[in-house]
């Protein structure tokens, strides 16, 4: 008995897709196997189960809580993201840094000193993992580096706010993804992929085109390599390219999610068994 | 997926105008099937409360964008699911801070007066990984499609039929361990 199979034709009964022969394969089995009778009696007990449960009444304090929530933000517009929030933030931040008052003052530059040497240092280092990609060396090892051709498996993404593609391939302990998103919302889309143990072979990013120049966020994405993350933050990620290498060949899948902001826009994973 | 009708449409357009009395209507037609999934999800009735509340006001701030061609309320779903998943990654980061203090696991049997199977067949659901978890709650206790999970979790069908084995499967296994008898 194939169980892979078995389990499949009990799934499909369950859920009433079985073909005609779908149907007779499984009656066959069914008639042969107890131990495939035993696991059909488990799966419908768990539809059953399912079934049966009643569900329960919300607290009877939601509706009004989620109703003051909604008033207290149509009666706070200041609340909700201002282009101009960020300028009159950088005011406030000069205006208290010159403030008469020496001990502030102090505090407020040197946690400037140290936000503008962060900066420098993420700097300096993304130039140095750029200057170190040899883009064809890597390529080189996969079976092929266009992502219109078979090799690659391309998994549509449409959300009421993203829309595009992500394209993934698979060459022994090389990995390959290229990610094509448009953002149509306000806020600012960012990226997470959770890429464990692999390692970073190679980043590439298509040059900005011109209608990217009307984005107010910039035209090309920021891109942070982590310890286990790579942060993407933009609001078009066009023909963005990543290479990984994994050590184990089980590694995990890839999870990859957007956001607007903190708000999850999109999750799923890549390179799934 | 339940027939929400051109009335949502009709709603939402309403919303997007600022009529905040329009989508206190869809969160009264709405709350009690997305506090069950929230419920079922968490397994915490608190939680549950604040994980709807919190995913009404999500979509109410996103109500503008919106896209009028897709159901209102299997997007509803998808913040409510995305919300629940957000709520589930905090609890766990939390627990693993709090390894020390007595943990505050919630009670699988917290949801109100239910019979002993409901009770088992709870616990079994909080045994399984979020994402199962979140398949079989859409498929069995929501009666929603493959395509509707699909578009509700943004995966394809044939990652949605695969999982919802996989997730039955792990069920039974959960429930077998647990003592659970199935009748036949």
């Amino acid at each position: 008995m194939d169980k892979d199979i078995v389990t499949e034709l009990l799934n499909k009964e369950l859920d009433g897709i079985l073909t005609a022969a779908d149907r007779q394969t499984l009656d066959d089995l069914l008639a042969a196997d107890e131990n495939v009778r035993t696991l059909r009696r488990d799966l419908q007990g768990i539809t059953h189960l399912c079934a049966e449960s009643q569900p329960v009444d919300p607290p009877a304090t939601l509706r009004p809580a989620v109703r003051r929530e909604i008033e207290t933000i149509q009666n706070a517009p200041a609340r909700t993201a201002h282009p101009a929030s960020g300028a009159r933030g950088i005011l406030e931040f000069f205006s208290r840094l010159f403030a008469p008052r020496p001990q502030a003052r102090l505090a407020y530059a040197f946690l400037g000193g140290i936000v503008f040497g962060g900066l420098i240092l993420a700097l300096v280092m993304n130039l140095i993992q750029r200057g170190t990609v040899r883009e064809d060396e890597v390529l080189g090892s996969m079976v092929t580096a266009d992502p219109a051709e078979s090799a690659w498996t391309t998994i549509p993404v449409s959300t009421p706010l993203v829309h595009g593609k992500i394209s993934t391939q698979r060459s022994g302990t090389t990995e390959g993804v290229q990610i094509d998103l448009a953002y149509q919302g306000s806020g600012l889309l960012r990226l997470r992929l959770d890429i464990g143990t692999r390692t970073v072979e190679m980043l590439r990013q298509a040059p900005p085109q011109p209608e990217d120049a009307v984005q107010s966020h910039g035209a090309l994405p920021r891109v942070e390599i982590q310890d286990g993350q790579i942060l993407v933050h933009g609001n078009q990620i066009r023909d963005l390219r990543l290479v990984f290498r994994h050590a184990a060949p089980d590694a995990r899948p890839i999870s990859i999610e957007l956001f607007e902001g903190e708000a999850p826009l999109y999750k799923s994973h890549l390179f799934e068994q | 997926m339940k027939d929400t009708g051109t009335s949502d449409a009709a709603l939402v357009e309403l919303c997007r105008r600022g009529n905040t009395r329009a989508f206190d209507e869809l969160v009264g037609k709405y709350q009690k099937t997305l506090f069950n999934v929230a419920l079922r999800m968490t397994a915490d009735y608190d939680a549950s409360e604040e994980v709807t509340q919190q995913a009404f006001v999500r979509a109410y701030e996103r109500i503008a964008s919106f896209d009028p061609r897709f159901k209102f309320f299997s997007w509803m779903y998808r913040i409510l699911v995305n919300t629940a998943l957000d709520h589930l990654e905090e609890r766990k980061r939390h627990d693993r801070l709090d390894d020390e203090v007595p943990s505050d696991e919630p009670d699988p049997s917290d949801l109100g007066e239910r019979e002993d199977s409901e009770a088992m067949l709870q616990a079994g659901l909080m045994d399984l990984t979020a994402e199962q978890r979140a398949v079989i709650v859409l498929r069995h206790f929501e009666d929603l499609t493959y395509e509707e999970i699909g578009a509700v979790l943004d995966i394809p069908e044939k990652t949605v039929k695969s999982r919802l084995f996989s997730a039955r499967m792990q069920l039974r296994a959960v429930l077998v361990k647990r003592g659970y008898r199935f009748h036949g």
